[in-house]
């Protein structure tokens, strides 16, 4: 595989505890992932390690064909926004901009400032004067302007009201659609990114539980909903994800392709986060 | 690799401290000049400027392992770069200060001060171009020594887990003010003895010539090199300590 991430045989151990075992992934060209996983399933270290901010204990990370951990040019394709701020607090933003763009040469200073201006992100002040929302813009607009071949966001939205976090998935697809690029969404807010992402990748303690296109995940099962004895005498037998009661109607999340469906009974695609619940609850 | 990127970030991270510090030791110089007129004093004694870059060197060496690192590896630089970027941006560093503490001490001698007096005592013997270049071999080597000294240290404690930087923080200093006195002390006087002859021939040796000086730091320099290299070939980015 000449481009793309190959991750092969991973595993990171931390003392006694084992974050990832023999972890095998692709990440191909061009498309959007969201990994999703219940906290400490082993997100962040996946990301962590394919961003060369930590070593594996086993296992490699090959980037476009060539050693992905510990090199220069590999690296240089890869932007892993993480959780924490790495720069010192008295930094500005301008001056974090001027470090990615030495850093990474094909960063985007004009749509930086511009996606700035945007957010009401103030390029003088320090990082430390930030909140937690402003924080996360700042670093959610390096990784946009970034133009890194392989982007990861981990949490992005962190301290994000409603309005930014639409702001952001809006400037991101836009980013993708005028300069593809592989794209890593690690969240929580998995009914966010559903209609986002194209594969899922779903992790469960330190194990690869389902990598799969979007679509194909969602015909896993499907949503039954109607008056709610009706509801039941279909679901009888069959394999319940969830359900829901509201007044006399019932809606209820089943496995599988729907068979027989009585006419009074409406059918929908299935729900993201209740499939991810059931499958990381198991 | 990407080693002139990482030099520059450490050189930005370094100026203001080195504007900072080379105003401090010129409000230094014009006190003791103005002490000198006011007092009438023939000789007034500005020393340690070499001693005090090395002291620079070694802080700015403990603070650039975390920082360093963790800018460089979130920032697609490999831990080679991070450190090979380090090592030669130190010894530029320490080729500069050495540069600016000459003019400094020359600048001061012309002023009417004593600047040399540390040199003097060290190596009284020494006079002419030949050993003045001994001097700042040795000064050179010196600062680049201390600021791997420093990144050791600052790439220990970076790598120590909390309980290790408790445990370190206290019983390092406890041994080096009551430990070792308490050991020399307790030692048979053989012992002593043995051990004060090795280190007084050690310093006899290293003062007959400021390159015996250079070449004990060079040594110094290449061991904590190696060191320094194994605490960061498989460092990983720690937000906090």
């Amino acid at each position: 595989m000449d481009q793309g991430i190959e991750v092969k045989g991973l595993t990171v151990r931390f003392g006694n505890v084992t974050a990832l075992e023999q972890v095998n992934l692709t990440l191909g060209e061009n498309r959007i992932y969201g990994l999703l996983g219940r906290n400490g399933a082993g997100k962040s270290t996946l990301l962590n390690v394919i961003g060369n901010r930590l070593y594996p204990s086993e296992g490699e990370v090959i980037i476009d064909g060539e050693m992905g951990t510990d090199n220069d040019r590999a690296q240089g394709k890869v932007y892993y926004m993480g959780e924490k701020n790495i720069y010192p607090e008295g930094t500005t933003v301008k001056q974090m901009f001027r470090w990615s763009k030495d850093f990474y040469p094909d960063f985007d200073m004009e749509y930086a400032t511009v996606l700035a201006g945007r957010f009401g992100l103030n390029l003088k002040k320090k990082l430390k004067g930030l909140s937690t929302g402003y924080l996360t813009i700042a670093k959610l607009i390096v990784a946009l302007a970034s133009n890194a071949p392989y982007t990861f966001f981990d949490e992005p939205v962190l301290g994000l009201d409603a309005n930014h976090r639409e702001m952001f998935y809006r400037e991101m697809i836009h980013c993708y659609s005028e300069r593809p690029r592989t794209i890593v969404i690690s969240t929580h807010l998995i009914e966010e990114i559903a209609d986002i992402i194209e594969q899922v990748v779903m992790i469960k303690e330190g194990k690869i539980l389902l990598d799969r296109p979007v679509e194909e995940v969602k015909q896993m099962g499907y949503q039954v909903s109607g008056k709610a004895s009706e509801v039941d005498d279909y679901c009888a037998g069959k394999k319940i994800l969830s359900e829901d009661l509201l007044g006399g109607l019932k809606s209820a999340c089943l496995l599988g392709r729907p068979e027989n469906v009585p006419e009074s009974l409406e059918i929908t695609p299935l729900d993201l986060q209740k499939l991810f619940v059931q499958l990381t609850n198991a | 690799m990407k080693i002139g990127r990482m030099f520059r970030w450490y050189w930005q991270n370094t100026y203001w401290g080195l504007v900072g510090f080379y105003g401090a030791i010129l409000i230094l110089m014009l006190l003791g000049f103005s002490i000198m007129i006011a007092s009438g004093t023939e000789e007034i004694s500005v020393n340690g400027l070499s001693f005090s870059s090395e002291i620079m060197l070694l802080v700015l060496g403990i603070i650039f392992f975390p920082s360093g690192t963790r800018f460089g590896l979130s920032h697609g630089v490999s831990r080679k770069t991070v450190f090979c970027g380090l090592v030669v941006f130190l010894l530029a560093l320490s080729v500069g200060m050495t540069a600016v503490n000459q003019l400094s001490q020359w600048g001061g001698q012309q002023m009417g001060l004593n600047t040399y007096g540390t040199e003097r005592m060290l190596y009284p013997s020494i006079k002419g171009l030949d050993g003045r270049f001994g001097i700042i071999v040795s000064q050179i080597a010196g600062g680049w020594a201390l600021g791997m000294l420093g990144y050791f240290i600052g790439g220990a404690y970076y790598r120590m887990n909390k309980i290790c930087k408790i445990v370190v923080s206290i019983t390092v200093p406890a041994l080096l003010f009551f430990g070792l006195p308490l050991l020399l002390v307790a030692a048979p006087a053989g012992v002593v003895g043995a051990l004060g002859n090795w280190f007084f021939s050690a310093v006899e040796w290293v003062v007959r010539s400021p390159y015996h000086l250079a070449l004990l730091w060079l040594g110094g320099t290449v061991l904590l090199g190696i060191f320094s290299w194994l605490l960061i070939r498989r460092a990983p980015v720690k937000i906090a300590g």
